[in-house]
């Protein structure tokens, strides 16, 4: 057993903490942009929805760097930050949906950190033996499962908030947007993945991971009526990965594909927030599981804590219509 | 072991007398003198003395005490940098002195390096759970980074130590209200208040007032004398802009002109001005009030909103 040194004693300890200079414990902003930041952000926050622009929350796909999403959604939870609609692609699909139905941050939390073992399917020996030698694919029953049973098979209308979430047909390559019928066969349509799952057969169409057609799928968010976007990217930087999985190799293709329209999908999007998980593979190492950790949730609060302020000020500036036409 | 014994009886007497009781003595501190000048706040006389040479002639458990005594010293007489070094250097040579350990975490965390003063916070308190200092510098750190759960779990721990510190209950007042608890940011805030009559606490007060929904307490709040010495003008448009959200008109333009008279160019107190004029219908008055807002301030957030407001104005 580590033995440590006695710490100082207790009287030595109360003295530091009586005495210490004061630390880095940020201090109330007065500054005139905070006040006025304040002074409209709870005038228009406290507009119900109608009465001021549609607020939607886009989360981005990025397998298990998207878990980061929750860290995003929990810090505005916190802060009371409203969220009207919500949009999602692959594992932002899944959160998203989880969210949409009215899950809290902790709730969500937990179910990510056993998502790992929900998201492999059938996987076992013998269908990765039919994997490797027949080029048969895996399926992805088994997260159609865990949504269904998570969201007691509600359909979109059902949800707490309107959400939708995109897949793509693997024959003419459309992006397909759903926002309305059964929820968990789309989430899982949309959280597909090429190459490791068979694709879904759902409403006549051969459905794969939406990704790659819609990594940031602000469209869909605008379909149901968002006119300002949040949106939350989990963005690879493929750029220095070494992918050493057939999954994370496969996962990096997506990622570049969706990389090509990402730019312009972020440019349609009022306010970024970014994560910093670019360095995080997409699935987790040479498993089939894609297992969030709480260092990546962690990192989303980080990087929502840092922006929440911007993120209202953007708010405030786009829904200035709607504010003065309070004054007049 | 007989024949030993009876030789050091015999050989005793013949022993100088000083050399036979170290044997048994209690060994001398050498590091006693640095103590004292460490205990006595002369810091510059202990760097003196513990210059880079003395300390080879240290080790164990006073070569960590060396590091511990002079990385304090240089931290009091304000070279931080040298502390830093001396700090991390003791750390790496003796991860399990916590009194190092819990040194370079605070100092860490004063140069707002969060991220590395966490995991040494983390590490006293594996080591001692109830550590306050490690408590609240962790309680300080996840406020700072928007775990505030966890912050409000690190002040209470903190609080339990040390339940008479004024500025804690502050911060943790602080971290409610965030969270937006403010039934318990109160009961903090006026803890903190009865500890030490602070014009912060009851600033904290006023705004959770504000948020519960007492507009007018908060208002009163504002007025308060100890109050107004610490913020001036700041708490003086802060009182313009929530009279406004009172709908109590007159009184916000009343404030915003003593704004005024300390400050002209104040862009709150244009900003509560053109309010007002909106509010009476007389917009080519707004209008110059939110054209006032001045240039110079262009990449401000209230140069951007006056220019915003302008645009929307024409649409009604």
């Amino acid at each position: 057993m580590k033995q440590f040194p006695r710490p100082l004693s207790k009287i030595l300890w109360l003295l530091i903490i009586l005495f210490w200079p004061p630390r880095i414990h940020a201090e109330m902003d007065l500054s005139a942009n905070a006040v006025l930041r304040d002074h409209l952000w709870k005038d228009i926050s406290a507009k119900p929805k109608g009465q001021r622009p549609t607020i939607g929350l886009v989360l981005s796909a990025g397998g298990t760097r998207a878990s980061a999403h929750i860290g995003v959604i929990s810090i505005l939870k916190e802060s009371g930050f409203p969220i009207d609609v919500v949009a999602g692609t692959s594992m932002g699909a899944i959160i998203g949906s989880l969210y949409a139905d009215g899950k809290s941050p902790d709730e969500l939390r937990k179910l990510s950190l056993k998502m790992g073992a929900a998201t492999g399917s059938n996987i076992n020996p013998w269908t990765l033996i039919e994997y490797l030698f027949a080029q048969k694919l895996f399926s992805s029953k088994k997260l159609e499962r865990f949504i269904k049973k998570e969201l007691k098979d509600k359909r979109f209308e059902q949800l707490q908030k309107p959400f939708a979430c995109v897949a793509m047909d693997i024959n003419s390559g459309e992006a397909i947007i759903f926002r309305e019928g059964r929820v968990a066969p789309a989430v899982r349509a949309s959280m597909n993945l090429p190459g490791i799952f068979k694709p879904v057969e759902y409403r006549h169409r051969y459905l794969v991971d939406g990704a790659i057609v819609d990594y940031v799928p602000v469209d869909a968010a605008k379909l149901l009526g968002a006119q300002w976007i949040l949106a939350s990217v989990t963005e690879d930087d493929f750029t220095r990965a070494r992918p050493d999985s057939v999954l994370s190799s496969m996962q990096q293709v997506i990622d570049i594909r969706g990389a090509v329209i990402l730019d312009t999908q972020k440019k349609a999007a009022n306010f970024l927030i970014e994560p910093a998980v670019g360095n995080v593979p997409s699935a987790g190492g040479t498993t089939l599981y894609m297992t969030p950790t709480p260092w990546i949730i962690d990192q989303g609060k980080l990087a929502a804590n840092r922006f929440l302020h911007k993120a209202e000020q953007s708010y405030i500036l786009f829904s200035m219509p709607a504010i003065a036409k309070g004054y007049l | 072991m007989r024949k030993i014994f009876l030789a050091l009886i015999l050989l005793g007497p013949s022993l100088p007398a000083q050399a036979s009781w170290n044997i048994f003595a209690p060994r001398k501190d050498p590091l006693a003198k640095e103590k004292e000048l460490f205990q006595e706040g002369r810091y510059k006389e202990v760097i003196k003395d513990l210059g880079r040479d003395q300390f080879q002639y240290y080790r164990g458990k006073n070569l960590a005490r060396a590091y511990f005594y002079i990385g304090q010293s240089y931290e009091y007489t304000d070279h931080l940098g040298r502390a830093l070094g001396f700090y991390e250097l003791g750390v790496k040579l003796f991860p399990n002195d916590l009194r190092l350990a819990a040194a370079l975490a605070l100092l860490l965390h004063r140069a707002g390096l969060e991220t590395n003063a966490e995991p040494l916070f983390k590490k006293i308190l594996r080591a001692h759970p109830n550590n306050a200092e490690a408590h609240l510098g962790l309680a300080e750190i996840d406020a700072n980074l928007g775990f505030l759960k966890r912050s409000v779990h690190h002040y209470q721990a903190t609080l339990k130590s040390v339940p008479e510190n004024a500025d804690i209950w502050r911060h943790y007042a602080e971290v409610l209200m965030r969270l937006r608890q403010f039934l318990d940011a109160e009961f903090a805030a006026k803890k903190s208040l009865a500890l030490n009559p602070d014009p912060k606490t009851e600033m904290d007060i006023a705004f959770i007032e504000r948020d519960k929904g007492n507009l007018d307490q908060a208002l009163s709040l504002l007025d308060s004398p100890n109050l107004n010495s610490k913020y001036g003008v700041k708490a003086e448009r802060l009182k313009g802009l929530w009279l406004l959200e009172d709908n109590q008109v007159a009184k916000a333009i009343l404030t915003a002109k003593n704004v005024q008279r300390v400050s002209p160019d104040d862009p709150i107190a244009h900003w509560i001005l053109a309010q007002a004029a909106l509010n009476r219908g007389q917009i080519s008055k707004a209008k110059k009030e939110l054209g006032l807002i001045q240039n110079s301030q262009k990449h401000s957030f209230v140069y951007k909103a006056a220019q915003a407001f302008l645009q929307s104005i024409p649409q009604y």
